[in-house]
């Protein structure tokens, strides 16, 4: 594949990439924050990032692919640029979740879970166990920012906030 | 009763500056670190904190300082400390708080134990969901270290301790110590074989102390006030408060922080009580893992002693409240769909039965279930749990506690479901 290989780090991402390894004794522990930042900056992580990474880190790209299909917030396929994380554990559930997922995958026309993102790329959605904002339940998490105590009607709201 | 709140992790988290560095101070925020570290010997600040009895905030209710001491004596690789702070037991949300709105506690909760510990670096693990509060955690590590209470020559003492954000990316396991270990150096979270312990080789194959985001915030007021007016609150099984996390139906969802002995339905009452005037139906008092309460059982002290002798856990203090309008089986089904998502896999009692006990309880819901499988729901359940060292880790038995307590307390519904050949609470 080395012929396809972009300079990597990429070029805008090696200081901050740099900064964080400095803070193990151990290359590889930088692993789950690099492919956090690459995710954010792709919305996926490519065989190229897996490959890279891996002679970055000193470790072999089968260690990397191991290490992203173990956590739920790393993606093969391309994601929306908004992603989804719709609550839909214990607290969530007990005050209306079921109806929040189907209202937004109607809404956007994908199922929740399924990878797919919106035809223009815009929105992904997928469910989430757990977030922790049980307070606020039901809840979503997407680019970084939480909307809480949501119902159905709520929905074309939140879509037309992140579109803008 | 009405009860009072005792805020000494949660106070001023209104205030708008409540994470600054400045209001923190103005609190007399990093006095305990200067005591600490000009004042006392490490040893005398492990002392301090074992005699407090401060028990871990995470759930499992170990005594912090005799973990310190499990630490090997004359030790020449480096000691860390990992702060767990992977908060994902479903109905929790205390470790957030602190996070989001009092940085600065935690982190001098941080400084002061690796001071204590002979730590020269400390991660502070952040599950990848929790955005905002490693924002407020990376931004306080900062304002610290600009004014050199973190980093090299602290206070110009000669200590030297460096503090770190490490974020998760999305899974449960990672909240079990050695998962977390695994993961922030940067592999699957898979759990470990203990022994060896973490305090004998944790991060890095190296002397490592774990400990929970509440239970760290606690070291502050030890130090500054001292382990007597620490063991003053609460009870002398848990002494200090607690955060009680109240969420489901109720009508003020929300953070409390009581003195530890508080009564659990005083609790319920004071985030509202049950929602639009409905009945109570059941109580999770400790996070999903925990053994659900009835009615009647929820007159009960909160401390681990007293929750255990109840038959259920103190663990993370997320309270669920559940209303008369819910059907436990589909409530056990969501637990279990949780559980069985997040076993990691590597122990086939844990993979494989939480994943066939969802599989039943969603047939029993759909009414397509047998009277023979609510037995083996239970059986299965009681099959994975793990504490007769059937499993590396404890995530079989918070899949297993609720499963054979909710088929046990709520066996009549079960078996509504098996004869109606439908959820009851569903309608025809």
């Amino acid at each position: 594949m080395g012929a396809e290989i972009q300079t990597f780090p990429p070029e805008h991402l090696k200081e901050r990439f740099d900064r964080i390894v400095a803070r193990y004794p151990k290359r590889l522990a930088a692993l789950i924050p690099l492919l956090m930042m690459l995710q954010r900056e792709y919305q996926h992580i490519t065989p190229e990032h897996m490959e890279g990474l891996a002679t970055y880190l000193g470790t072999t790209p089968a260690h990397v692919l191991g290490v992203v299909t173990f956590y739920t917030m790393f993606s093969h396929r391309k994601r929306g640029k908004h992603h989804l994380y719709v609550c839909k554990t214990l607290s969530c559930h007990l005050r209306g979740a079921p109806g929040v997922i189907r209202a937004f995958e109607e809404k956007l026309g994908v199922k929740a879970g399924s990878g797919e993102a919106t035809p223009d790329g815009e929105f992904s959605v997928d469910t989430a166990e757990c977030l922790g904002l049980c307070e606020q339940a039901p809840c979503v998490l997407v680019d970084g920012q939480r909307f809480g105590n949501i119902t159905p009607e709520m929905v074309d709201q939140i879509v037309k906030e992140l579109s803008r | 009763m009405s009860i009072r709140e005792t805020r000494i992790l949660l106070s001023d988290i209104e205030h708008p500056e409540s994470p600054t560095l400045d209001f923190y101070l103005s609190g007399g925020g990093y006095k305990a670190l200067e005591k600490a570290l000009k004042e006392m010997t490490p040893k005398q600040v492990v002392d301090e904190v074992t005699k407090a009895k401060v028990r871990g905030r995470g759930g499992a209710g170990f005594e912090a300082g005799r973990k310190w001491q499990f630490l090997p004596k004359n030790n020449t690789k480096p000691v860390y400390l990992t702060c767990n702070a992977d908060e994902s037991e479903p109905g929790t949300f205390k470790d957030r708080h602190i996070m989001e709105r009092r940085p600065h506690l935690l982190i001098e909760g941080c400084l002061i134990t690796c001071y204590a510990i002979g730590a020269k670096t400390g991660y502070i693990y952040v599950r990848g969901e929790f955005p905002q509060a490693q924002a407020s955690l990376s931004s306080a590590v900062e304002e610290a270290r600009a004014k050199n209470l973190l980093g090299p020559d602290i206070l110009g003492t000669g200590v030297s301790i460096d503090i770190w954000v490490h974020t998760g990316a999305g899974a449960y396991i990672c909240g079990e110590e050695t998962g977390m270990l695994s993961s922030i150096e940067g592999g699957r979270g898979h759990p470990k074989l203990k022994p060896p312990f973490p305090a004998v080789e944790g991060l890095f194959r190296c002397p490592t102390v774990v400990n929970n985001v509440e239970t760290l915030s606690n070291v502050p007021f030890v130090i500054r006030e001292g382990a007597d007016a620490f063991l003053k609150l609460g009870t002398a099984d848990t002494p200090g408060t607690r955060i009680f996390c109240v969420s489901g139906h109720v009508e003020k969802p929300g953070v409390f922080e009581y003195e530890c002995g508080v009564n659990l339905k005083d609790v319920i009452a004071a985030a509202g009580g049950v929602w639009k005037g409905r009945k109570l139906k059941a109580v999770i008092p400790g996070g999903a893992s925990a053994h659900v309460l009835l009615p009647h059982e929820i007159d009960v002290a909160c401390d681990f002693g007293s929750l255990a002798k109840a038959g259920t856990i103190m663990g993370s203090c997320g309270v669920v409240v559940i209303d008369d309008t819910t059907c436990m089986v589909e409530t056990l089904q969501n637990v279990l769909e949780f559980f069985a998502h997040e076993s990691c896999g590597q122990c086939t009692p844990c993979r494989e039965g939480t994943g066939w006990a969802r599989k039943i309880v969603t047939r029993i819901e759909a009414g397509k279930g047998t009277m023979a499988d609510i037995d083996r729901l239970y059986e299965v359940a009681d099959n994975f749990e793990g504490m007769g060292g059937k499993t590396i880790c404890a995530l079989s038995d918070a899949a297993a506690w609720p499963t054979k307590s909710y088929v046990k307390k709520f066996r009549q519904e079960f078996e509504e479901h098996v004869r109606l050949g439908r959820c009851p609470m569903k309608g025809a």
